[in-house]
């Protein structure tokens, strides 16, 4: 068996030199020659294999083809089916509208479809500019009666009660109170219709009157007013006829609660305001409290931090004492002049930071130098600690600089060309602030 | 029990519940007399050879089967939002503007289409030279009697201006699995809160195999056609306001012209009696909605009211009140 697969392929290779051999006569660098159909050998293996490519192209375009291209055409046909059983689009395009749009823009766009049917001699109320939830926050904490408006232009009345109340001028006259707002929404916004819910609507377009009530019952302890709460005072839906006179069914429905809710509302909005003022005072005084904590603390911390540095002078006092001047090699030479007149020379390592002259000005002017103090400090104590001198010391000369600029530097004397190897300073009092 | 719609009952919806009582008794009295014939559309025999064409006017007023009735039933109540947003005059013009439109749509394709499959038929044959064409029927031959094209007009409408007041998904994967990687759509499933209509309408779509698919789809057609504002005449007719309110109302109508009969007969009566009767209307509109108040009141007030122990309920009962 093995024998005769090999012999087959053996052949194989013995036609395939033979091939080559043929193509080696021609010209080198010439394209190789195709090899020609043998007439003798009509069903050699590579016009099987043509025949079989070919017969399965043609199979390929008659059956696979169409086969995939129906499927396709099934799939899409049944997605955008599912899409328009299901409102994915729609859906879609709401979830977006909600994300990109905020309440002022639909409220901007409510308004404008408002303005379209707006006869020319008429004029719109001022809607409230904002979500229910922003108005509805007002008429709560502010409270003030709110107007609901509901509508849409695919209703059959929508324009009814526009026309005959909301831009009717007794209507007009009622919105210029500024106690009162009105809020409108289309019914395609999630928002009006959910209000249109919650508020029991049958019919539109809708036109309600809420505002904080309050009612009294009566209890042991004498009548108990309950806690406010916003309540629908009074609705209109549904289309108006156009006999009805509008400036009755305002005065009706709406004057009359108005002015029958009026005064418990002002009551509500009076207590409202207090509690409102009564939280700001009470703030005040908190802030008022914590302010003077502050005082107290700082004024402890500025104590402390005194005592601190009488103890660093004390500290600071031996160093001063036991300073040689003969000993110093490198050493500047300064003289202060006192704001009372005295002037003091005094050498100082031209090695050590400026803070030296300023701790020795305020030993000086402490008068510690005649006194003796029992040491009982040590370095560690003052690890990190900035002493602070209330004086400045400057040079007379100009330009006049200020030695406390190089103080936080903690800069070498040597490095100041003002007053190394030798130079003058006068001291000049800071006006205590805090004083 | 959860409200299902947001109106309570058929409060200012009279249209839905002409419909529903309407849809009710014939379907009831067709079960009694045994003519549910009557309803069925079918072009091979009964269009073809009968001539039957008032069968077109007929076949959607009535279903013959009992879940199509429940399904119909429960979407025509869910509908009652769009009595609401349209406006009653105009839902009822809309639905019969819809049901005229799915009719004759309904009608046109089930012939034209199963012409145009027998051509197709008889076209390949006769290229192909072979003898043996017959006039066979297909899946277009017939179609489930019932306002299944009506509905699905209105389910587009209802999917197109009813807002979606919130969404919520099912993961259908495990949510603590590879909490870092986004979860893929697909394994995820997206339901709005308009997903009970989603899912009876799909039931509706597919309860009578094709014989309600295809209605179905004629009328989603027709539903979005309308939506998107290219249906002619169908924004603007409105039924005159007499035929609207004799199917609103048919035995008041039949009361007045009765009445009318009567004082004809009678000779004189006071101008009061004649103005009240024009009132009634109005006033028992302030009654529903004063009833409705009462109404919310008291669910707030059983809501607000803390749960009692069936032993306290008791003993309330004996108490007095203070008020």
């Amino acid at each position: 068996m093995s024998n005769f697969i090999s012999s087959l392929f053996a052949s194989s290779y013995q036609s395939l030199s033979n091939n080559s051999q043929s193509s080696s006569q021609s010209i080198p660098g010439s394209f190789q020659e195709e090899p020609e159909a043998n007439e003798r050998n009509h069903f050699n293996s590579q016009s099987i294999n043509g025949y079989l490519g070919k017969a399965f192209d043609i199979v390929e375009m008659i059956i696979f083809k169409p086969i995939i291209f129906i499927i396709y055409l099934f799939v899409r046909i049944t997605a955008k089916l599912v899409n328009t059983i299901y409102f994915r689009d729609h859906f879609k395009r709401a979830i977006a509208n909600n994300s990109s749009n905020d309440p002022i823009d639909k409220a901007n766009r409510f308004i404008r479809v408002l303005e379209d049917d707006l006869p020319s001699n008429a004029t719109l109320p001022d809607f409230y500019l904002g979500s229910y939830t922003q108005a509805l926050y007002m008429a709560t904490h502010k409270a003030k009666f709110l107007f609901v408006y509901l509508s849409n232009p695919e209703n059959e009345s929508s324009t009814s009660i526009f026309n005959k109340i909301i831009i009717s001028p007794k209507f007009n006259s009622i919105l210029k109170d500024p106690n009162v707002i009105i809020w409108g929404g289309d019914l395609t916004n999630p928002e009006s219709y959910q209000l249109a819910n919650s508020l029991n609507v049958t019919k539109f377009p809708f036109l309600g009157l809420l505002a904080l009530t309050r009612s009294t019952t009566m209890s042991p302890d004498g009548p108990v007013k309950t806690s406010p709460k916003i309540s629908l005072l009074v609705k209109i839906q549904g289309g108006i006829k156009d006999d009805v006179d509008s400036d009755a069914l305002i005065e009706n429905k709406f004057v009359k609660k108005m002015s029958k809710y009026g005064p418990e509302l002002q009551l509500i909005r009076n207590e409202l305001w207090e509690s409102f003022f009564n939280q700001v005072m009470l703030k005040q005084q908190d802030l008022n409290y914590q302010k003077s904590l502050e005082q107290d603390r700082l004024k402890k911390k500025q104590k402390e931090a005194e005592k601190l540095m009488k103890e660093y002078l004390i500290y600071k006092l031996d160093y001063f004492k036991n300073l040689n001047p003969e000993n110093i090699e490198d050493k500047a030479r300064i003289g202060i002049k006192l704001p009372n007149g005295e002037r003091i020379t005094q050498l100082f390592p031209a090695s050590s930071p400026v803070d030296d002259i300023f701790t020795y000005v305020q030993l000086y002017t402490n008068g510690y130098f005649d006194k003796t103090f029992e040491n009982i400090s040590n370095a560690e104590r003052f690890e990190g600690f900035e002493p602070f001198f209330k004086f400045k010391l400057m040079s007379p000369l100009p330009p006049k600089v200020t030695l406390n600029d190089h103080l936080p530097n903690h800069t070498i004397i040597k490095d100041l060309n003002f007053i190394y190897p030798n130079g003058l300073l006068i001291i000049e009092n800071i006006e205590d602030s805090s004083a | 029990m959860p409200q299902i719609t947001p109106i309570k009952g058929f409060i200012n919806t009279p249209v839905t519940k002409k419909v529903v009582i309407f849809s009710t008794i014939i379907t009831i009295l067709v079960s009694i007399f045994q003519i549910k014939y009557l309803f069925t559309l079918s072009i091979d025999p009964l269009i073809l050879e009968y001539n039957q064409f008032w069968r077109i006017l007929t076949f959607q007023l009535s279903v013959i089967n009992e879940s199509d009735y429940l399904l119909t039933m429960i979407l025509w109540f869910h509908f009652k939002n769009l009595e609401r947003f349209y406006g009653s005059q105009k839902y009822l013009s809309l639905i019969l503007i819809l049901s005229i439109y799915n009719g004759v749509v309904t009608f046109l394709i089930m012939s034209l289409g199963q012409l145009l499959i027998n051509f197709i038929d008889y076209f390949i044959l006769t290229t192909f030279k072979l003898n043996g064409y017959t006039y066979f029927t297909t899946i277009l031959n017939s179609i489930v009697p019932g306002p299944i094209g009506i509905l699905s007009s209105l389910y587009i409408c209802f999917g197109t201006y009813i807002p979606i007041s919130y969404q919520f998904k099912i993961l259908l994967s495990n949510p603590f699995k590879n909490n870092q990687e986004n979860h893929s759509n697909s394994k995820e499933l997206l339901l709005t809160d308009h997903f009970q209509i989603h899912i009876l309408y799909t039931l509706l779509l597919f309860n009578n195999g094709f014989k309600s698919f295809v209605p179905s789809l004629i009328g989603l057609f027709i539903g979005k056609l309308y939506t998107s504002e290219l249906l002619p005449g169908s924004k603007s007719w409105l039924l005159p306001t007499t035929l609207f309110k004799i199917f609103i109302n048919p035995f008041k109508i039949l009361n007045n012209i009765i009445n009318l009969i009567r004082r004809r007969f009678n000779g004189y009566q006071s101008i009061n009696q004649i103005i009240d009767d024009e009132d009634q209307n109005e006033e028992s509109n302030e009654r529903e909605e004063i009833v409705d108040d009462m109404r919310n009141n008291e669910s707030e007030i059983r809501a607000e009211t803390p749960v009692r122990p069936l032993a306290s309920q008791f003993l309330d009962t004996f108490r007095t009140r203070g008020d």
